[in-house]
């Protein structure tokens, strides 16, 4: 007697689901940035000067995003729960060997590779997973598990100054080390389960697992594309923030309290906007069109403001555009993953959530060095006081998301037969059976009508606009973290 | 270089080369100008000072000049204004400030350091490092087995490194920085610790991961050995029902219903 597969159960034993994304979602990328906190140390131990110590968490944080689609990879053939765990070990083992690091090459070896492709293995397949355990309550979970970043962030900067000041920088590392053993126990609770509408074998073949096939379905391409570009200015902020607040006069303490505002807001966003994407009272591809926009107003704002920052001041102003922003880029995230079952399926949504991590870091590795570029270029072409001009953007796409969710809405009113791809195309790629059909346990929570017009919203997405006499140029190669 | 002062009763004054100096003091009264007494001190020793006093109106402007060459003519020059309510105004001279790390440096058994003093803004003729233990200043031998070395990237800095840490070199370091006019000095503290002091920490986070695993697999064996357990006793429970039922047919007229 074989039990009945049940749907998605969503709750129950997928709040323990979310709790372990909240832990991993803080063990990889609110470590990540506290650990920012050592560079000071390292730079002064190995005799360099911080831009080359900042590579090394920049490293790390490129290997993790774009090694994710191997980790998702790795799941769709094993599971999310070994992946996880064994990326638990992995970057323990990074920040441990890292702390006997004999120069600055073993760092970025040790913690860049190590550790990042360690954590590449630990974030796409634990929200993978969450997405699964969840059915109408998936946004609010997402955004529960999203704020761990920001929480374990803010919790482990005082405890990480404390390890450097007892034990030094090599202890520390040594006991982050270890502290991210936890990421075991993560994995550890992510059970498998079994949904109706998952494939009776796993894949054969590495790009079949490594979820390629998706990018044929019309819908996911633009998501995708949109990412790509929303990458490009979404972590412009994150770079450029602390040295356009110093830059501005505010002094140190001021630009990290403008970096705080932006943290903190971020984390309560995303609680806020998982809860009200749950209400349903606007579907979910609205609000993330709406949200979207106002990430590129967010980010607008945050150049345009004008702040006479003095040191004494707190530049009020700044810390209000920093606050929304941070607060618009907060109600952002959850909804980047939340839209992704109805784009792709729950089965593909392991694989499409480490594609789209891996554009968004494409996309984050060329906007912000591009942008401090424009900027340095359009500074040394007019040395005198001129009008302010905005640097000539790469990065204006014209409501590729908003494409989507219209693509979405029409995938929905199609019924399940018209879905139907040609078995042959299939075997030798994907697993997932067919990905263009749609699973009826997803569907039913989507609204089944939603009147976008193409083209109402845009993306502005425009790096911050160049002061107009400003003593150098504060492009530096990544030196502050992505936001995920 | 000249040097004012016009109403505080103190200032400072750093300086790093040998200069000219000239002193003005500025003194504002209501009573009568003419039998106000101006004198010069230096920590409390009389000078001689040559230059009259100007009045303007309802100020006294009274000027002081001479020359710093070295650092014995370094200290605190005051001016003096009348004799019963006598006004003071003083003058510090100081060499400029070395800046080390406020912060003690930890380090590790065969551990190498790098310690760094700068100097903001002045540039002194050299440097030297003292490692003490106490109260007593040992300088530092530069030329033993490359053990420790001196270096500086720019004049305003200097660097001490040391190779292969051991337990005994911890302790108080100085950096001192030496000007024509004196020298000043900052303090660095080592601390050199022994490998086993983190690793108690790190053995007992470990131990707790494993325990955690272990008590998470074992709850999920446990439930899903009960989840087993209902069907078998809902299993057995139907065959009994229908044992008897079967032997209590005519009475039983309910409808049969499997339990499920």
């Amino acid at each position: 007697m074989t039990p009945k597969l049940a749907g998605p159960p969503d709750g129950g034993w997928g709040w323990m689901v979310a709790a372990a994304t909240f832990a991993a979602n803080g063990l990889s990328y609110g470590l990540l940035r506290s650990l920012s906190l050592a560079l000071p140390d390292l730079a002064e131990h190995f005799e360099r000067n911080a831009q080359e110590t900042a590579w090394v968490s920049a490293l790390a944080l490129a290997v993790q995003q774009a090694a994710s689609p191997m980790g998702s990879a790795l799941t769709t053939r094993w599971g999310a729960r070994p992946v996880v765990m064994v990326g638990g070990v992995l970057t323990s083992l990074g920040l441990v060997l890292s702390a006997f690091a004999g120069s600055l090459l073993h760092l970025y070896l040790g913690l860049g590779l190590l550790a990042g492709s360690g954590w590449s293995l630990v974030f796409a397949p634990a929200l993978g997973t969450l997405s699964l355990y969840f059915s109408s309550r998936r946004v609010l979970a997402l955004g529960l598990a999203l704020t761990g970043n920001g929480v374990v962030s803010l919790l482990l900067a005082p405890s990480v100054q404390f390890l450097l000041d007892t034990f030094g920088w090599r202890g520390a590392l040594l006991l982050l080390g270890a502290f991210t053993l936890h990421l075991i126990p993560c994995g550890a609770v992510l059970r498998p389960l079994a949904l109706p509408g998952d494939p009776p074998a796993s894949p054969c073949g590495a790009f079949a697992a490594l979820g390629l096939d998706l990018f044929t379905q019309r819908p996911f391409l633009i998501f995708a594309l949109g990412m790509l570009l929303v990458g490009g200015g979404y972590f412009v902020p994150c770079v450029h923030l602390a040295p356009h607040a110093l830059e501005r006069g505010l002094g140190g303490y001021g630009a990290a309290l403008v970096v705080a505002v932006a943290a903190v807001g971020d984390a309560g966003a995303r609680l806020l906007s998982g809860w009200l994407a749950n209400q349903g009272w606007v579907p979910l591809s609205r609000l993330l069109a709406v949200f979207a926009s106002l990430t590129g107003l967010g980010l607008l704002a945050v150049g345009l403001v004008p702040v006479e920052g003095s040191s004494k001041g707190w530049g009020d102003p700044l810390l209000a555009a920093a606050g929304a922003y941070g607060l618009s880029v907060g109600c952002f995230a959850p909804l980047i993953f939340g839209v992704l079952p109805g784009l792709v399926g729950l089965g593909g949504v392991v694989q499409a959530t480490g594609l789209v991590l891996l554009l968004m870091s494409i996309g984050g590795l060329l906007g912000p060095p591009l942008s401090g570029k424009s900027l340095s270029q359009e500074i040394h072409s007019q040395p005198s006081s001129a009008p302010r001009q905005r640097p000539p953007s790469p990065l204006t796409p014209s409501s590729p998301c908003s494409q989507a969710s219209y693509e979405m809405k029409r995938e929905t009113s199609l019924p399940p037969s018209s879905c139907a791809v040609p078995s042959s195309s299939l075997a030798a790629s994907s697993s997932w059976g067919c990905p263009g059909c749609c699973p009826t346990a997803v569907q039913t929570h989507l609204p089944p009508t939603l009147l976008l017009r193409r083209g109402s919203f845009s993306l502005f997405l425009r790096p911050p606009s160049s002061p107009q006499e400003a003593p150098a140029p504060f492009w530096t190669p990544l030196v502050d973290h992505f936001l995920v | 270089m000249a040097e004012d002062s016009s109403g505080p009763v103190e200032k400072n004054i750093t300086l790093e080369k040998p200069s000219n100096i000239v002193l003005t003091c500025q003194f504002t009264t209501s009573g009568t100008l003419s039998s106000v007494n101006v004198t010069w001190k230096k920590d409390n020793e009389l000078l001689k000072n040559n230059d009259p006093t100007v009045v303007m109106g309802s100020i006294l402007y009274n000027q002081y000049r001479f020359t710093i060459i070295d650092s014995n003519q370094m200290g605190s020059y005051s001016c003096l204004f009348g004799e019963q309510k006598e006004r003071r105004g003083t003058f510090y001279f100081k060499v400029p400030e070395v800046h080390g790390k406020s912060k003690r440096l930890i380090t590790y058994v065969g551990d190498s350091t790098v310690m760094m003093c700068k100097c903001h803004d002045c540039v002194p003729l050299n440097w030297t490092w003292y490692s003490s233990n106490g109260s007593v200043k040992v300088p530092v031998d530069v030329h033993m087995n490359d053990k420790y070395t001196i270096s500086g990237a720019y004049a305003n800095e200097t660097k001490l490194k040391i190779m292969q840490l051991s337990e005994e070199e911890k302790g108080s370091y100085w950096c001192r920085a030496i000007f024509q006019l004196g020298e000043s000095e900052e303090h660095i503290e080592l601390v050199v610790l022994s490998y086993l002091v983190p690793l108690k920490p790190f053995l007992a986070i470990v131990a707790e991961v494993v325990l955690l695993v272990a008590i998470i697999l074992l709850c999920e064996m446990y439930t899903q050995k009960k989840d087993k357990h209902p069907e078998d006793e809902r299993e057995f429970e139907q065959i009994e029902q229908l044992k008897s039922e079967d032997s209590n047919g005519i009475e039983n007229s309910n409808p049969r219903h499997r339990k499920n």
